[in-house]
């Protein structure tokens, strides 16, 4: 996945678990840039009756550098707050919600935000009111609205929203972690087996969001908005990041539990899939509390990854020109680690300067396209992923394509790909009703009621 | 057990690292006072902890292992509350 249960410790925090980032110019409001960051994965809708909900002993962090050096140049923090109405029930909601202030809904949930600059740190919300899970028909009747009210509007300039949401993220998982299968193209596996369209299990499943649309002028090294690709002001670099307190103490005799000791990084993301698909498992781990700037420590993995080399055996005879591609991976080091200079891809650059590093690299200076390509720059449309990450970005097959060596003869021309670089899809997605046009652009979650419907 | 007994077969890991420098109160005021150092190893397997609860009873528990005690010790407890050195929070 793209970083659900990505590495073995997060993997049992799920509160914890940063499972996508996205971070792409807002198309409906081109002077802001809209950064999500995902936790919680695979919420069974149906969970309840203590539904999902942010870790009032987590710290969720957006990082933004805006100068290229892979360390934060602008922090904001969320720190969440559960409030009980009634202990003495064992119910969620009493009654219909129909309201954020609707009494009849028993277990709330608050939060407050901090923005740091090199102006200081600054309180830029609190209170903030999240939405319940959508829970069904009878708990829940006006899901929508219920959420459109949880989108908060700043003083500062800032949108903020944090709450339940669709999982915006489609893949294949089933087939993928059986041994690399790819079911559009699994009769040609090394196990082989009938083709067939891809199964995403992620449609009927929610994730918690949280989401901040910013101006872009109050993310950039001089305060302005930039509008020139090819400047180096116009990147900025994008990750998320969950942090948990030293020492907790759990006092079941009093019913208390104390908490000590500095913030500790468990979870970490910037591109899809890198700690999952590049880290190997016994490092992951540690990636999740190291910082970007680190990331150089990584590097051979991404030069040589271990994906490329088990493509070719995985699928006798289709990857014959990968299987023969030995040098390092500079298309992916420039993807994944360094952004990709000027001159590779006419029009386009996210490069943020030598300091390998994971992050979302986002060109503020390109504009929303008027009709994305899921395959974003890979399918000529330069607002897409890797220039940030759209919610409806294809990335996995992005990766696949790009790590088959679809990308490579961007550093050097005369490798040819395989054919199937540009063919190898894991077949699914996303459907109707994933997104919606407007922030926070993941889509309403599924009702516990309704889904599954049968 | 004792309590130097009980600290010394806990283990060489402090959490708190003035715990063991009061081991014996009335030979606290002869003891270098505490330092501040970087850590020089890894967290163990085994972390020993010590955790104040409240300050005016010098009511501390020591845990180690799967077991834990807790001591009414104001030296201890006094010399803890000083090595807790508040540094600002980072966002």
């Amino acid at each position: 996945m793209s970083s659900h249960r990505e590495a073995p410790e997060i993997s049992k925090d799920p509160v914890a678990d940063n499972t996508d980032v996205y971070a792409f110019v807002s198309p409906d409001r081109p002077d802001t840039v809209t950064i999500i960051t995902n936790y919680i994965p695979l919420e069974g809708p149906a969970g309840g009756p203590n539904f999902f909900e942010f870790g009032d002993d987590v710290r969720y962090s957006i990082y933004i550098d805006n100068d290229g050096d892979a360390k934060p140049d602008v922090v904001y923090q969320f720190s969440f707050d559960s409030r009980l109405r009634n202990p003495n029930t064992f119910l969620y909601n009493t009654g219909p919600i129909g309201s954020l202030s609707d009494p009849n809904w028993n277990r709330r949930q608050f939060y407050s935000i901090k923005r740091r600059d090199r102006h200081g740190t600054k309180t830029i919300g609190s209170g903030l009111a999240s939405p319940p899970c959508n829970i069904g028909p009878r708990s829940t009747p006006h899901y929508p609205t219920l959420a459109q009210a949880a989108v908060h509007h700043l003083p500062t300039g800032e949108t903020v929203f944090a709450g339940q949401r669709n999982d915006g993220f489609f893949v294949d998982l089933g087939s993928i972690f059986d041994l690399g299968d790819l079911r559009p193209f699994q009769n040609l596996h090394l196990i082989p087996t009938p083709a067939a369209p891809g199964v995403d299990p992620l449609k009927d499943l929610n994730v918690h969001t949280i989401a901040i649309q910013v101006p872009i002028k109050h993310l950039t090294r001089d305060g302005s908005r930039p509008t020139n690709q090819a400047s180096a002001k116009a990147v900025l670099g994008i990750w998320g990041g969950a942090s948990r307190r030293r020492v907790k103490v759990i006092d079941a005799a009093n019913d208390a539990r104390g908490e000590s000791g500095p913030w500790v990084q468990v979870s970490r993301l910037g591109n899809p899939l890198f700690n999952e698909v590049i880290v190997p498992l016994g490092k992951k781990d540690r990636w999740n509390g190291s910082n970007p700037v680190g990331d150089w420590a990584y590097a051979a993995n991404v030069e040589h990854p271990e994906l490329a080399k088990l493509l070719p055996v995985l699928y006798p005879g289709v990857f014959p020109n990968l299987a023969g591609l030995s040098a390092a991976r500079a298309d992916l080091v420039a993807i994944l680690l360094t952004g990709i200079p000027p001159g590779i891809v006419p029009g386009f650059q996210n490069y943020t300067g030598k300091t390998l590093a994971d992050m979302l690299r986002l060109n503020v200076a390109i504009p929303p396209a008027a009709h994305p390509k899921p395959l974003g720059i890979l399918g000529g449309d330069l607002a897409g992923y890797p220039n940030g990450r759209r919610v409806g970005d294809d990335v996995v097959t992005i990766e696949l394509r790009a790590i088959a060596g679809a990308t490579y003869p961007l550093v050097k021309p005369s490798f040819t790909p395989d054919g199937a670089a540009s063919l190898v899809t894991d077949g699914v997605s996303p459907g109707p009703g994933r997104y919606q046009s407007t922030f926070p652009y993941l889509g309403t979650p599924h009702s516990g009621f309704d889904t599954p419907s049968s | 057990m004792n309590r130097r007994n009980f600290v010394k077969k806990a283990g060489t890991a402090v959490t708190g690292a003035a715990a063991l420098g009061v081991v014996g109160a009335a030979s606290a005021n002869a003891e270098p006072e505490a330092e501040v150092t970087e850590p020089s190893a890894a967290v163990p397997s085994e972390t020993l902890v010590a955790y104040v609860r409240d300050v005016d009873s010098g009511e501390v528990t020591v845990a180690s292992g799967t077991g834990e005690t807790t001591y009414r010790d104001k030296a201890l407890v006094k010399r803890l509350v000083k090595a807790a050195r508040s540094s600002e929070e980072v966002v």
